[in-house]
């Protein structure tokens, strides 16, 4: 046993200490907890699939009822908000730092909260696709199902980066139009993910932001499929919620229409066409998507109260549909309560409805029925007014008084908000090219796809001619009464504020098209604001200010 | 002729004595432990005959009757005793407490005082132990000078803060690093997946399973001189313990028993149950006077107000009864003090501990088993340990010696649930303190009249969680910690030192509530909770070095020690936790009937360092230190793996100077001076690095099963250590023969390169998590004082004081741009400029006479309104600008104005820091014969304490919500009063908002511990054969000097989520939310030396 501890022994201990020691070096690399590094999360095709998941789950992804939340169906409501007219004015939602509220009188400040989650809430969508295209094109997945998955993969890439800098270019840059080459003046693009949190690029233009965003849409069309197909897609269930080629196209459509130019309204209509026929006054299939027939259903209420998930083949006239929960299924309680609540300013109440309505007073009494609308032309039959506008008999109204019933059908489990939204619908390719025909003076064509929105509205609706009294037989009239329908149909959905600019844009550059009441300048107390104004851009947050030094104060939105 | 013979006979005997040279023999023990003393030195006075005490201290050695014996020995004093003819002589030899040849551990040494250049104090095993507390951090508090120990509640188990010289970090751990026989531990309070406890329980602390007996002393390094070498893990400063070891000699055993009686140090009072129904009569007496009213209606009031509103209270309960039956119940029930259904009637300390060691020349040992159980002030609260250990010093050769420390622990935790709303409405708190104090009302009966529970599940009853099939929380830990070392001699003075331990925790954290108990009953949604949460640490070190001492004649002394230090942690965690159960109780299996949840992760570091020190001294007068450690660590950035951390320092022994030598009254000064840098490397809850990685996002998308990806965190590759660099100057010295010892130390430690984080910016898509970057700075400074004097040194009676004061200064110097909410919310913000600690609130000034309301200050505005920022851009309070505000939040006058912004007139409260400057402690032991009292007081003085808990128990809420006593004295009742505490008026949406109201001097002064001991006469207990007996009278946490109206002014900040790190204990130091009050403790207990 002594021997065991003399000296040569103890030299081979000291050794093996040593070694032990030295050994310990190529451990350094410990991952930490909770992450997958990039080189797990690109061995996998399935991995991909999750990250395009995230991007939408995000896009869809609501915070709690008393937060000013920023989903894409939120910023709907903030574009209505901000589009608030034009005859009517509100008094401010309770709550004045609501931030509807701010949004409406273009006061939202860049340290506002709301700014920051609104950003993030269309930059991590981007971030989600432009690491899925960065894989793909640098470190692709070598499993099998990769080449399967491949296209469709970087389609919905491009296409929710695509929609996103469009949704961003609409709020923080101008309209295209003005000052589309002026440096700096669109917003951020960023073609390859942050990873050290540090976007590394700065404002591009806004003919660049323009051209980023209609060519993202075009790759997508270009790699999406056609349809959702069990043989292909079946190991990937959420896609039946996720873009096709249809969404593509549809989306780049409304983008070419916001271009507001004859060439790019142009571009849209030649577009739609390509989704939904090129026969105004019907609907039909094309070989370029598939010969897929979307329709405007019959019970107007079904694209707004369809949950998604029970059968949504069956909703012919949604393109694209996003949802978020699988608790969405639990039963109809009302969520719309957080976009009507009328009862005492209830501070929780976002959606402030009751601005969106040309009504004689902000705060009709409780318990009473609304029977006029400047709007609405057809209040008795016109079911958009009676079924997703004022419905005194819905259950659960809060005071009987119900502004909009449009979201009402929502469902969620704990009021959280709304977990599903219609993204885009055939009805608003119709009255798009509606109003393009009517512009290009193909005034019977316009009237084609006009009557098409109106007969499935309206109970017992006989097709307008030119020469209806409501149209007054001239092209101007035509195109007011199609600017006006566009209104009553996408109520709520938040186009107003981007048609305002985008008619007045139209206009500066094109003379009187569309009529002056339409372009004319929004009022907010004393105060107006032209299309064009610096006000109405929203402003970057102070974080993108101060935690991301590529974008500088210099580019910050003037006030 | 007789006589003369008789004289020559005695003159000659007498020479025959003078001239014999007997043997005298004899035992020298040690006074303090009446253990026996090998390896003193005897010698004959004026001789050179001398021997040593063998391994029993006794001795054999041939002196004259009239000679005298000089002891002495390495650590005791010399003692000379005449012979005076006796053959057999007991001594008792004295600790040289003030000797400069204490020898004190340090990193990877030991080195004497007198050479020593670094801070360091010392406190012995025995005083720790001597405190009546099973956690050993509790019982440092007080006994070294800048060593601020907080206990974080008067709960059995609940973890300590420990600050070393003031708080060094913003987002990182701010706890010192631990060390155990020379293997760092790993010793951060475990919130399983950032769970700090389930029902809001005190995370479980892993020191807690180490046993005070064992511990032979804690040193604690707190300047870079004495912790460089631990480098990255030392900013905090450094704790090491050096448990106990066998000495060679007989096999010596030791057996204590100690028990003592738990009961809380103080009770704040609150309105009867009769004082809350007349103070609700005239709240809503005050409200309708007032004319309050909110959207038309007199909202101040409630619906039934015509009945007296108290169906309010019942609502919850007992909706179906009217207001008759309400009130019936309320004033049949109005002298029930449900606190009693929280405290324990009398808690109860309970320790036995038995040693033994001892060995031959070549190998020695100790182990001992020891057992320990606390039952807490309050009721389902306990804490047990059982603790084992051995440590085995052999020597193999005369130049290999081995040895092996193994210690195995194991604890109980049984927790009390705090019980705070929002964990009730979660589901996990069955009431508790918090409940007990703020929502179960004087009026509201324990049982309804059928017998069971009343207010269950709706609200929440305290009886409700002594019902162990009810409610149960509990933490399991075992501890296994080993360490075995070799130490080879390979020259005279090199030798070469391996050691290997193995730091292995499992624990198990299990808490179950019954469906009947959780919101909604079995009905409700919840229905139940089962919670099971479990993680094993492991911890492997190594530590290999060699040290190489050699002396140059005897002039030039070196002492050079290199070597390298390997450190890998990996902790695995998991919990599965379920709810909508069975509503049988099922205590013992986890079966999921209905929703679950699971995860489990794996974290896991490593360190690999090299590290050096060269101790130089010539003739021990002058004496230089340099040190230098190289830290690689898996917890930092790629580009930041590797740091140097050295320092230098210098002493020099003045009284060694030949101008001094003679000095009637200077027995030993001491100049000492220091600089350095350490690290902190301990991110605290969040990881520091990232990867950049990606993680599963919360948010399905799609209703369907998938696995949303999303990237989680900034890749913070850049990210290296906090570092601080300290400088240190110091003096020791001792007067009139070290009877009055001392020392001095001025501090600087500057902390940079603070880990930061905000969140990354929008537009970077990364969501969640932050971005970490080193961004700021911060710096404490201070002065410590220590004093120890012998004040009585007579042979009967003994009196020795020792004082320690620190005072520390802490300011935030940079936070790299960040906006101080980026990195702190809620009532602590963090302002550059400032103390970490500073509190961010409206500025209370006092009652409105008119109205009653709560008057306070606005901030600087200019003639616009708009608020003035001063130079650093901070708000400042406008004492002139006063808004009175009514019970509804509004600015006082009308049915329309506007609430009161409450953000928009908080600004830094400068006046009322939350960090105390001044703390220390005062002990003194007398002994007289065989007894001997000792006396240990702690004050911390400097800090402002935020009391949530009294801000929720100010207002008459239209909830249940009880008012504490202090509010009612000398309150508003009437136009024209002029009172200190505001009116009360039925409150229905204004609960009270955090103001400087409810900030209060946190100062304290606490008599910690007294300890009388008798030892019993030697001559009885050597009858028995014992070496020693004594028994002892204990009381802790005796006696509290203090203004806090609170439950306790010795706070450390328990209230989590203070910033975005989760580290609140550097944040918000002095905030208490309902936290228990410490525990006072009687006991009485004996110890045996055999």
């Amino acid at each position: 046993m002594k021997r065991l501890f003399e000296h040569k022994y103890t030299k081979y201990l000291v050794l093996v200490l040593t070694c032990f020691v030295f050994d310990a070096c190529k451990k350094f690399d410990l991952p930490p907890n909770d992450e997958l590094s990039s080189g797990v999360v690109n061995q996998s095709t399935a991995n991909l699939d999750g990250i395009i998941n995230s991007g939408y789950g995000r896009l869809i992804a609501q915070g709690p009822p008393t937060v000013n939340s920023s989903s894409v169906f939120d910023m709907a409501l903030y574009a209505e908000a901000m589009g608030a007219t034009r005859t009517v004015f509100p008094s401010p939602q309770s709550g004045a730092n609501a931030a509807t509220n701010l949004m409406y009188n273009f006061s939202m400040q860049p340290d506002n909260v709301f700014l920051a989650r609104l950003s993030r809430n269309l930059y991590v969508p981007i971030a989600s696709a432009n690491s899925t295209l960065f894989y793909i094109n640098n470190t692709p997945p070598a499993d099998s199902e990769f080449s399967r998955q491949k296209d469709r993969l970087m389609g919905e890439a491009y296409f929710i980066r695509g929609l996103c800098f469009f949704y961003a270019a609409r709020f923080w840059a101008h309209q295209y139009g003005h000052n589309t080459n002026t440096s700096g003046g669109g917003i951020l693009l960023p073609l390859e993910p942050s990873i050290d949190g540090s976007v590394g690029v700065k404002r591009a233009t806004i003919e660049e932001t323009y051209d980023q965003i209609i060519s993202d849409l075009q790759q997508a069309a270009a790699l999406l499929p056609v349809a959702y197909d069990a043989n292909i897609h079946g190991a990937f269930p959420a896609y039946r919620f996720r873009a096709n080629k249809a969404a593509a196209l549809a989306v780049l459509a409304r983008v070419y229409f916001q271009q507001a130019t004859p060439a790019s309204y142009q571009l849209a209509k030649e577009t739609i066409d390509k989704v939904i026929g090129n026969t105004p006054g019907t609907i039909t299939g094309t070989p370029e998507t598939g010969n897929r027939v979307y329709s405007l259903q019959n019970d107007i209420t079904l694209p707004f109260n369809s949950t998604g998930f029970t059968a949504p083949p069956a909703n012919s006239e949604e393109i694209l549909r996003l949802v978020n929960s699988t608790t969405a299924t639990a039963g109809y309680t009302n969520a719309s309560i957080n976009i009507t609540n009328e009862s005492g300013g209830n501070p929780q109440s976002r959606g402030a409805a009751r601005w969106f309505l040309n009504r004689p007073t902000p705060n009709p009494p409780s318990n009473t029925a609304v029977t006029t609308s400047p709007l609405f032309d057809d209040v008795v039959n016109d079911r958009r007014f009676t079924q997703l506008t004022f419905n005194n008999a819905f259950a659960g109204a809060i005071g009987n008084q119900r502004l909009t019933q449009k979201w009402g059908f929502q469902t969620q489990a704990t009021l959280i908000g709304m977990q599903t939204f219609p993204l885009i619908r055939a009805a608003e390719l119709v009255i798009t090219r509606a109003e393009i025909n009517a512009v290009q003076g193909n005034t019977a064509l316009a009237l084609d796809d006009y009557n098409l929105i109106r007969r499935r509205a309206i109970t017992g609706y006989v097709n307008r001619t030119l020469l209806d009294p409501a149209i007054g037989g001239t092209q101007a009239g035509l195109i007011a009464e199609i600017v006006r329908e566009r209104q009553r149909e996408l109520l709520f959905e938040g186009f107003d504020f981007w048609s305002w600019k985008r008619m007045a844009a139209y206009n500066a550059a094109n003379g009187a098209i569309y009529p002056a009441s339409q372009v004319a300048p929004l009022t907010r107390g004393t105060q107006t604001f032209e299309w064009n104004s610096n006000r109405t851009l929203l402003k970057f947050h102070v974080d993108d200010l101060t935690l991301n030094f590529q974008v500088g104060l210099e580019a910050q939105n003037p006030n | 002729m007789k006589r003369l013979l008789l004289m020559i006979l005695l003159i000659y005997s007498s020479q025959q004595i003078l001239l014999a040279q007997d043997n005298v023999e004899g035992r020298v023990i040690s006074k303090t432990d009446r253990l026996p003393l090998p390896g003193i030195s005897v010698k004959v006075l004026n001789t050179t005959n001398g021997v040593v005490t063998n391994t029993n201290g006794n001795f054999s050695i041939k002196a004259a009757g009239n000679a005298v014996l000089v002891f002495s020995g390495v650590g005791f004093k010399s003692l000379q005793i005449p012979v005076n003819n006796r053959k057999t002589i007991s001594v008792e030899l004295e600790d040289n407490i003030s000797a400069l040849d204490e020898v004190v551990v340090v990193g990877f040494g030991t080195q004497s005082r007198k050479t020593l250049t670094g801070s360091v104090s010392k406190v012995k095993g025995e005083d720790i132990a001597a405190i009546a507390t099973p956690n050993f951090q509790n019982s440092l508090q007080g006994l070294a000078p800048g060593l601020n120990v907080t206990g974080t509640s008067g709960m059995a188990g609940a973890p300590a803060r420990i600050r070393v010289r003031g708080s060094g970090s913003i987002f990182s751990n701010g706890e010192p690093l631990y060390i155990i026989d020379g293997i760092p531990v790993e010793s951060d309070n475990s919130g399983l997946f950032g769970n700090t406890g389930r029902g809001g329980s005190p995370p479980a602390n892993p020191m807690a399973n180490i046993d005070a007996d064992e511990i032979e002393s804690v040193e604690i390094l707190k300047d870079a001189a004495a912790s460089a070498i631990y480098g990255a893990r030392a900013a905090n400063g450094v704790i090491l313990i050096t448990t106990k070891k066998g000495k060679s000699g007989v096999t010596k055993f030791s057996a204590n028993v100690s028990y003592g009686v738990n009961n809380p140090t103080n009770k704040v009072s609150f309105a009867n149950g009769n004082e809350f129904l007349s103070l609700r009569e005239e709240a809503i007496q005050n409200s309708i006077n007032t004319g309050l009213t909110f959207n038309g209606n007199l909202g101040g009031v409630p619906p039934d107000f015509v009945n007296g509103g108290y169906s309010q209270f019942f609502a919850n309960a007992i909706p179906s009864l009217n207001y008759d039956e309400n009130l019936a119940i309320a004033t049949a029930n109005q002298n029930i003090n449900h606190l009693d259904d929280v405290f324990r009637k009398n808690g109860a300390n309970f320790n036995a501990g038995v040693s033994a060691s001892g060995g031959s020349d070549k190998t020695q040992f100790f182990t001992s088993l020891n057992y320990a159980k606390e039952d807490g002030i309050l009721q389902r609260n306990d804490f047990e340990r059982i603790s084992g250990r051995v440590n085995l010093d052999h020597t193999a050769s005369s130049k290999l010696k081995l040895g092996a420390m193994i210690n195995g622990s194991y604890t109980k935790n049984n927790l009390y649930p705090i019980g705070n709303p929002s964990q009730f409405a979660q589901g996990f708190s069955p009431g508790g303190f918090f409940n007990a104090v703020n929502s179960v009302l004087p009026i509201f009966p324990r049982f309804n009249a059928d017998g069971t529970l009343f207010g269950v599940p709706q609200s929440v009853n305290n009886l409700v969680f002594q019902d162990e099939l009810l409610f149960n929380s509990s933490v399991d830990n075992q501890r296994f910690l080993s360490n075995i070392y070799a130490e080879y001699k390979i020259l005279k003075s090199l030798t070469f030192r391996s050691e290997v331990g193995n730091d292995y925790i499992n624990q198990i954290n299990r808490f179950y509530m019954n469906p009947a108990i959780t919101p909604g009953g079995e009905l409700g949604t919840i229905r139940g909770v089962n919670d099971f949460r479990t993680r094993s640490s492991n911890t492997i070190n190594s530590n290999n070095f060699f040290t190489f001492k050699q002396s140059i004649n005897n002039e030039h002394n070196f002492d050079l020690v290199v070597g390298n230090q390997y450190s890998y942690n990996n902790n695995r965690s998991a919990f599965i936790q379920s709810t909508q159960l069975p509503s049988a109780p099922s205590l013992n299996t986890t079966q999921v009937a209905g929703l679950a949840t699971s995860q489990d992760r794996l974290d896991q570091y490593l360190y690999l360092s090299f590290f050096s020190r060269l101790n130089y001294n010539y003739k021990s007068k002058y004496i230089f230190s340099a040190s230098f450690r190289r830290d690689g660590s898996s917890r930092f950035g790629a580009n930041n793996r590797w740091a140097n951390f050295p320092s230098l320092s210098a002493g020099w022994n003045v009284t060694d100077e030949d101008f001094l030598s003679d000095s009637k009254w200077l027995s030993n000064l001491k100049l000492r001076a220091s600089w350095g840098l350490t690290g902190n490397s301990n991110p605290g809850g969040v990881e520091a690095i990232s990867y950049g990685g990606f993680g599963v996002g919360n948010a399905f998308y799609g209703g369907q099963i998938g696995h949303p990806l999303r990237r989680i965190q900034a890749l913070a590759e850049n990210i290296r250590w906090e570092r601080t660099a300290m400088t240190d100057l110091a003096a020791d010295f001792g007067l009139f023969d070290n009877r009055i010892t001392g020392s001095y130390n001025y501090y600087i430690r500057n902390t940079t390169d603070l880990i930061l984080g905000a969140a990354p910016s929008p537009t970077s898509g990364i969501l969640g998590g932050r971005n970490y970057r080193n961004a700021g700075a911060l710096k404490n400074w201070g002065h410590e004082v220590q004093l120890g004097a012998k004040v009585v040194n007579g042979k009967a009676f003994n009196w020795n004081i020792n004082v320690n004061v620190a005072y520390n200064q802490n300011e935030v110097t940079d936070l790299g741009g960040l906006d101080p909410s980026a990195v702190a919310f809620g009532v602590n913000r963090v302002y550059v400029g400032m103390p970490l600690g500073t509190y961010y609130l409206p500025k209370y000034l006092g009652v409105d006479p008119t109205t009653g309301f709560e008057v306070f200050a606005d901030v600087v505005r200019d003639n616009a309104g708009a608020i003035v920022f001063d130079a650093r851009g901070n708000k400042t309070h406008d004492v002139n600008r006063r808004i009175v505000v009514d019970p509804f939040g509004r600015v006082a006058g009308g049915t329309t104005t506007p609430n009161v912004n409450w953000d928009e007139i908080s600004a830094p409260i400068t006046d009322k820091p939350g960090q105390a400057n001044w703390t220390g402690g005062v002990s003194n032991t007398f002994s007289f014969k065989q007894f001997t009292l000792s006396t240990l007081f702690t004050f911390s003085l400097g800090n402002w304490i935020y009391d949530a808990g009294a801000q929720s128990q100010a207002y008459m809420l239209q909830g249940p919500r009880n008012v504490q006593s202090q509010f009612l004295e000398n309150r508003w009742t009437q136009p024209g009063d002029n009172a200190t505490n505001p009116g009360f008026f039925f409150n229905p949406t204004y609960s009270g908002q955090a103001t400087t109201r409810f900030l209060y001097k946190g100062d304290y002064a606490r008599l910690r511990n007294l300890r009388l001991s008798y030892d019993l006469p030697t001559k009885l207990t050597q009858r028995a054969k014992i070496n020693r007996a004594s028994i002892f009278l204990t009381a802790t946490n005796l006696l509290t000097f203090t203004d806090f109206p609170g439950w306790d002014p010795e706070i450390s900040g328990t209230i989590t989520f203070q910033d975005f790190n989760n580290q609140p204990q550097n944040i918000a130091p002095s905030q208490t939310n309902a936290d228990p009050p410490q525990a006072r403790n009687f006991g009485f207990g004996f110890q045996l030396n055999f």
